[in-house]
């Protein structure tokens, strides 16, 4: 059973269109005790870094995410589930993460050339992908929108990346936990695919 | 890199899609669930959906094709996001933090606002702090006046003295994420862009910006993704009413090597 985390920040209402539209069997998840009876959990995530963390960590989901995740079992962090996957985010302050990938959420203001508008915001290709679970392939296109992105410390925890003015990680792995910046259930059937080989796993 | 978008925009007037015409003549052209199937088989980029209804009810009707029709805008985006998996935007009527609110639960991605934002500028703000910067959609419409854009609200009634510039910028620090900037003067003229107060409003500072209005045939997509470097092109009627045209426009444009997924 898929367990679709639910923390309150935006909504989850398209995570879900998709696993309806693909046949997964999931449910929503607001409290730590129902955890650990999902094989799967994915944690979608839009607006602030802070308030996400804050949210997670009033919902006392932080220690069995952690623990799903070191168990090995299939973890998927989408967007700014992604970026809660890392050490420490730089957005509005300073906040630490969940520490399961090791690096940094950076903004893209004065890091990229001024022309560029922020959010980075629209279709952009993946490249440099080692991935064999996801089904992630170069120059296949995505849907991204965001204002901060992510830099992995450990090359082998990168699964694809991205330009933007820079290069960033686009797609992370640890054990079985994945990150993707971009949105699959908003990617048309490319990102249906990768949800649907998340949930083989 | 990045690739620009291709956005198809629907007009929703009652629960039904409407045809645009300077805004003031629409014409029914069909079901909503019918029309996003189409978009999404097409994988589109994104949809954006303007909700025109002038009154607040959602009338039942029988019309000639007897297609039923939605009691809410709720019901409405609620149906449209089960079946696409791209970004979808809706704009119209929306003045409160609630308005937004009830449209993404329901499974909008963004919320597009123009009248709302002059009434009460902190709207914005308030939509980017809950939902982030990203879910916030300015909409400017402008006719020109005196070779000059000029902005109006109320669905091109009410005219406003700030200038076009002033007010992208004004919307930049209230927390907007894009710009959809619609020419009145061109809406469903087919006439082609208005070039010019595009590439003037995309130069303001590095938000996103969606252009729109005056798309007659494909060269026109050419033409303003050639003579200018906004972030998306939107059409209404030109998507609608041609056969296949959206897949058409893309090919047109790739063989024109412009950078479009």
């Amino acid at each position: 059973m898929l367990g679709i985390i639910n923390i309150g920040l935006g909504n989850i209402g398209s995570v879900r269109n998709a696993c309806d539209r693909i046949g997964l069997p999931f449910q929503e998840i607001s409290s730590e005790k129902e955890l650990s009876k999902f094989s799967h959990l994915i944690l979608p995530g839009v607006g602030a870094f802070s308030h996400a963390i804050t949210a997670l960590n009033s919902k006392n989901l932080i220690a069995g995410i952690k623990e799903h995740s070191d168990a090995g079992k299939p973890l998927l962090g989408i967007c700014l589930g992604m970026q809660l996957l890392f050490s420490e985010s730089f957005e509005h302050g300073y906040h630490e993460g969940l520490d399961i990938i090791k690096g940094s959420v950076l903004p893209f203001k004065n890091n990229i050339p001024k022309e560029l508008a922020v959010p980075h915001v629209g279709w952009n290709t993946v490249i440099n992908c080692r991935d064999e679970k996801l089904g992630l392939v170069n120059q296949t296109s995505y849907y991204f929108v965001h204002s901060y992105y992510c830099k992995a410390e450990n090359n082998n925890d990168i699964l694809a990346q991205t330009e933007y003015g820079l290069t960033f990680e686009s797609a992370v792995r640890y054990k079985n936990t994945f990150g993707l910046q971009f949105h699959p259930e908003k990617s048309h059937k490319d990102g249906q695919a990768l949800i649907e080989n998340f949930w083989k796993i | 890199m990045l690739k620009r978008r291709l956005i198809p925009v629907l007009n929703i007037m009652n629960g039904l899609i409407v045809r645009s015409e300077i805004f003031k003549v629409h014409k029914n052209i069909g079901n909503i669930i019918n029309q996003a199937n189409r978009y999404n088989e097409w994988e589109v980029d994104e949809l954006i959906y303007l909700d025109i209804s002038r009154t607040h009810d959602y009338d039942i009707r029988r019309d000639d094709h007897k297609i039923a029709s939605y009691n809410s805008i709720s019901e409405v985006i609620c149906r449209i996001s089960q079946v696409c998996s791209m970004p979808l935007s809706i704009g119209g009527n929306i003045r409160t933090i609630e308005d937004a609110e009830i449209r993404i639960n329901s499974g909008a991605d963004k919320v597009i606002v123009n009248t709302g934002a002059f009434e009460d500028p902190s709207l914005i703000t308030k939509i980017a702090n809950k939902f982030g910067t990203q879910a916030v959609i300015l909409n400017i419409d402008y006719k020109i006046e005196d070779s000059k854009p000029v902005i109006y609200t109320r669905f091109g009634k009410e005219r406003q003295n700030i200038s076009i510039i002033d007010w992208v910028k004004k919307g930049h620090d209230l927390g907007a994420g894009e710009i959809f900037l619609k020419s009145i003067d061109n809406d469903g003229m087919a006439n082609g862009f208005d070039i010019k107060t595009i590439n003037i409003v995309d130069k303001v500072n590095n938000m996103p910006v969606i252009a729109c209005g005056g798309a007659g045939d494909d060269w026109d997509f050419v033409d303003v993704a050639k003579e200018t470097d906004v972030s998306a092109i939107a059409a209404g009627n030109i998507f609608h009413f041609t056969e296949r045209s959206y897949p058409r426009i893309k090919n047109l444009l790739k063989k024109e090597n412009v950078n479009v997924r």
